[in-house]
């Protein structure tokens, strides 16, 4: 499948050069009542890269997104997007993300090709090529023979699938996604990982915030882990493991019935020794999970700086 | 990416698309509706009023009015918190459009929605025997009551903390404003309270405006310029109020 079309051109957008197609910068938002949305948010992502946003809910990632996505307006620093600060030119910055927001919904009034056709003309796509745009992305969506029905009897995969289409309207170089997945079913997901890598693959950004530890480990190529606003790891799944000695778990039973333990480290032969060593015979041993990198920073005490 | 020649103004004619789309279902039931009260007030008032033309017209100036702010603050009011509070006014704002395009565009669909109750209203008054005339200065006065009445709608939908409140405010506002205004009657004949309110209401302006359109008088200006300034300043404060990025 083509998800693709070959005009696009964002030359306009360019007015810095930047490698990194998103640099945020010393980011905090706090909010009215006082409370710290974001603290301190500082990276950067590149062309065809996937970077997933973990953390429970208030932790902050759809604070994040909404500020990366012009939506909400930060307490300090600085968002760019292909080089141009969002924050002082949203418009503009707009212009280069296909946004696809948790809370969002559709017009029940408008069928699926009425939806792809309007919002064609509202990224900027004129007349013809706003329709033929419309009618090549219900192809690429599989959405052909849901062209002419209301959106009001389309299933919750089928929406969603849709509003991933409205964001890829104009092929924008970033596609931003808060809980892309949230309430599909299993095969819908992975319509929508198929897409998101497709994405990927042709030299797109996309971010995406998720509560599915497997959605992240499938899709990204790096994670962040957001607790309290702030992020307390942001990197690929292998450095992760490597940074902070997660490379391998050993699962054993000691003490208590039922009672199991876990064991870290990144020397297999090391870990499976200090096991044995204390006269336990019956264990497994794998290569940790980012489930387990991110309980373990979730249930480590913060330290001050 | 072509982000300013004219890209504002076809984002005021796709979002009127949009909204016309809305329409086309079941438009008649729109039309029905907004006639069916102003017609029977109409009726009403004529059969209670005495027999004297100036009166009648006084009654159909009032009723045509009543259709034009109750169609804008019902139809616009239901779009703008069903687009709000449902998720639809944030897909909106993920495309590169202006606020001010949106807004243009709802009350480009406002004024669409207005012109048929217009023409049906004084279509039925003439078939009715009611004497009156029109000119082109009758365009510029209804225009401006259907922008300040927008501008009100604006301000309500935008401080709604639910739908079903908006709802209730945007009727209670737009029927009570013409209700407690000297529209159906002049002010001489008003209670004193009525009186008051028809000093600052610019819906007693826009009804003396079009009682001297339909009486064949010329030189509206005053009431015009005085409906206009509520319209241009309810509609920037509701543009204003209006959330398009939080803080």
């Amino acid at each position: 499948m083509n998800y693709f079309s070959q005009n696009n051109d964002y030359s306009c957008l360019v007015a810095v050069s930047s490698a990194h197609t998103i640099d945020v910068r010393n980011l905090h938002k706090r909010y009215k009542n006082g409370v710290w949305g974001n603290k301190n948010i500082t990276f950067f992502a590149n062309p065809g890269e996937i970077m997933a946003f973990l953390g429970p809910n208030g932790a902050g990632k759809t604070t994040l997104v909404r500020q990366m996505t012009t939506e909400l307006i930060p307490t300090s620093g600085r968002i760019y997007i292909l080089g141009n600060d969002a924050v002082d030119n949203p418009r503009l910055a707009k212009s280069a993300l296909g946004i696809v927001p948790q809370d969002v919904d559709l017009f029940d009034y408008l069928t699926v090709h009425q939806h792809l056709r309007i919002f064609a003309k509202l990224r900027g796509l004129r007349g013809k090529a706003a329709n033929m745009r419309a009618s090549e992305l219900l192809g690429d969506l599989g959405l052909d023979k849901y062209s002419h029905t209301e959106i009001k009897k389309l299933s919750g995969g089928l929406k969603r699938r849709l509003l991933i289409g409205i964001a890829a309207l104009a092929n924008p170089p970033i596609m931003i996604l808060d809980e892309p997945t949230t309430g599909l079913d299993p095969e819908s997901r992975k319509d929508v990982w198929e897409f998101l890598k497709v994405y990927r693959n042709n030299g797109s950004t996309v971010v995406l915030t998720t509560h599915y530890m497997e959605e992240a480990e499938e899709l990204s190529d790096r994670v962040g882990i957001i607790k309290e606003g702030e992020f307390l790891a942001l990197d690929t799944i292998t450095q992760l493991r490597s940074d902070y000695g997660y490379e391998y778990k050993i699962t054993f039973k000691e003490g208590l019935p039922n009672n199991t333990n876990i064991l870290y480290g990144s020397d297999y032969t090391q870990l499976v020794q200090r096991v044995t060593n204390r006269g336990i015979s019956e264990f497994s041993i794998a290569q940790t999970s980012l489930e387990d990198i991110y309980l373990d920073l979730m249930n480590r005490p913060k330290v001050d700086e | 990416m072509d982000l300013d020649s004219g890209k504002f103004v076809r984002d005021v004619i796709t979002v009127l698309e949009m909204k016309l789309l809305f329409l086309v279902r079941g438009w008649y039931w729109y039309l029905i509706r907004a006639i069916v009260m102003p017609l029977g007030i109409f009726f009403w008032l004529r059969a209670v009023a005495p027999d004297d033309p100036s009166v009648v017209r006084r009654v159909l100036s009032g009723a045509l009015i009543f259709s034009v702010s109750l169609m804008t603050a019902n139809m616009l009011s239901q779009q703008l918190l069903l687009d709000r509070f449902l998720g639809r006014l944030k897909l909106v704002i993920t495309m590169p459009v202006s606020k001010a395009a949106y807004a243009l565009g709802i009350l480009a669909f406002a004024t669409i929605q207005a012109v048929p109750v217009v023409i049906l209203l004084l279509m039925v008054a003439r078939m009715a025997s009611v004497e009156f005339s029109l000119h082109w200065e009758f365009v510029p006065l209804i225009l401006a009551v259907l922008l300040t009445m927008a501008g009100i709608t604006l301000i309500i939908v935008s401080y709604s903390p639910s739908i079903e409140i908006g709802g209730i405010a945007s009727n209670l506002f737009g029927v009570g404003l013409i209700v407690m205004s000297p529209v159906f009657f002049s002010m001489d004949r008003a209670p004193l309270i009525f009186q008051w309110l028809g000093l600052v209401s610019p819906m007693r302006f826009a009804s003396d405006g079009i009682m001297k359109v339909l009486s064949g008088q010329n030189g509206i200006w005053l009431e015009f310029l005085i409906v206009l300034g509520f319209a241009i300043s309810t509609l920037i404060l509701g543009l204003w109020k209006l959330r398009w990025r939080d803080n």
